[in-house]
């Protein structure tokens, strides 16, 4: 299991949103045994650092995610629109973190974020 | 929320067994045969046309037909483009939906190879030019810009009739319709409907994550899509008059064109617009996340037929 801890309270009303994207994380984890903890506030944390741990392995991940989070503006992680946010975000750091950064840009577009 | 008895693995599976390679269904240089009908009557409604002779509907149907698989050629255009968002989205996620979407975006590209095939078969062989709306890269652009919701209600409608237009030929009896043209839609429907049960599962993700303003949107955008692909309809029945008139060598009166024009616009809006609208399997999804849906969709049949 990774090691990702989602600060968002449960029961919010955003939790349409986070719920689909937890089960989502859920029934796609894939296990791991070295990544570093995250600890960030927002529902959706645990499944970007899911999307970068397949991608780049725990480890990588792990410190990619707290990278990224120490230069990304303090605000939970919650909607679409901040999937969107964060995507680009990635995208910045090209390689295969920009291709993960893309591909959860198109999902949260997909989703009803706007550019 | 969307339920379904199917999942990613088994539409792949189902892909597997039933897909086919382009050069056996449409052998390269394939000559037309244009002694029978290609499509069903249900889906032509050249029969009202009682004016025009037997040589004459059996012209127009062929001129039907080719503007049939034009205008798939033509909407898969924006449905490569949408399947492969898609695609993209489960980059690094779920390996079966993102298995599942690749072979169907390779599929539509593959049925827009065919329909292209069978276009330039009939340019060759019908012996007149045939008008067909242009520039269906300008539609896929006007359709990608709406909710991504309505654009997947959109392929689901789309890739459900196929199935019906399939059926209304299997109707019809052996011996009825052009063998060939009547595999191409078995041959068509056969990977549709597989793709009809993908787009459900998208849909159904998308769902789930939807507010109740993001569905009343994606309703409403789906019903712009089908008003402006009703234009289109229009349009491609206009060509079609002028291309009868060329191919049979004569000039209808301005009367005759009309009554053409319009049976030709009722018969396209009913097989790609009506048909999916009244589809139970599309109102059954449909249903699932937006109660008031149907009602809304159905209630636009008289103004989109």
């Amino acid at each position: 299991m990774t090691a990702v801890r989602a600060d968002a309270a449960a029961g919010s009303p955003r939790s349409e949103v986070q719920a689909a994207i937890r089960s989502d994380v859920e029934s796609s984890r894939a296990p791991s045994s070295q990544s570093q903890a995250v600890h960030y506030p927002g529902a959706i944390v645990p499944f970007i650092h899911e999307r970068l741990t397949k991608a780049l392995g725990p480890a990588r991940a792990s410190e990619v995610m707290n990278e990224r989070l120490t230069t990304w503006r303090p605000r939970p992680l919650e909607t679409a629109q901040d999937l969107l946010e964060f995507a680009n975000h990635l995208m910045r750091c090209g390689g295969l973190i920009q291709a993960v950064g893309r591909s959860l840009k198109v999902q949260a577009l997909l989703r009803g974020a706007a550019e | 929320m969307i339920t379904t008895n199917f999942d990613y693995e088994s539409c792949i599976r189902a892909s597997e067994r039933v897909s086919w390679k382009l050069d056996e269904v449409f052998p390269a240089n394939l000559a037309l045969d244009f002694s029978r009908r290609f499509l069903p009557n249900a889906i032509t409604g050249i029969e009202s046309l009682d004016f025009l002779g037997d040589k004459e509907r059996l012209t127009l149907n062929h001129i039907s037909g080719n503007a049939y698989l034009y205008l798939f050629y033509f909407v898969e255009e924006y449905i490569v483009a949408s399947v492969v968002q898609h695609a993209n989205a489960e980059m690094f996620g779920d390996p079966m939906a993102l298995r599942a979407l690749l072979r169907f975006a390779e599929e539509e590209v593959k049925h827009q190879q065919l329909f292209l095939r069978f276009k330039d078969a009939f340019a060759r062989d019908f012996g007149f030019p045939c008008g067909v709306v242009p520039n269906p890269q300008a539609v896929a652009e006007i359709i990608l810009s709406k909710a991504p919701m309505a654009v997947a209600l959109t392929t689901l409608h789309l890739e459900l009739v196929t199935q019906q237009h399939y059926v209304e030929g299997y109707r019809e009896g052996d011996g009825a319709l052009d063998p060939f043209f009547a595999s191409l839609l078995k041959n068509h429907w056969l990977e549709e409907s597989q793709h009809a049960k993908i787009d459900a599962l998208e849909l159904q993700k998308l769902a789930a994550v939807a507010t109740p303003e993001q569905i009343e949107t994606a309703v409403g955008d789906y019903l712009a899509i089908l008003e402006a692909f009703a234009g289109l309809l229009g349009a491609q029945a206009s060509l079609d008059v002028t291309t009868l008139e060329e191919a049979v060598g004569k000039k209808y009166t301005e009367e005759q064109r009309q009554a053409i024009t319009a049976s030709q616009t009722r018969a396209y809006r009913n097989t790609f617009i009506i048909l999916g609208i009244q589809n139970p399997m599309f109102l059954k999804y449909l249903e699932q996340f937006s109660s008031t849906g149907p009602g809304r969709v159905t209630s636009q049949i008289g103004a989109l037929s």
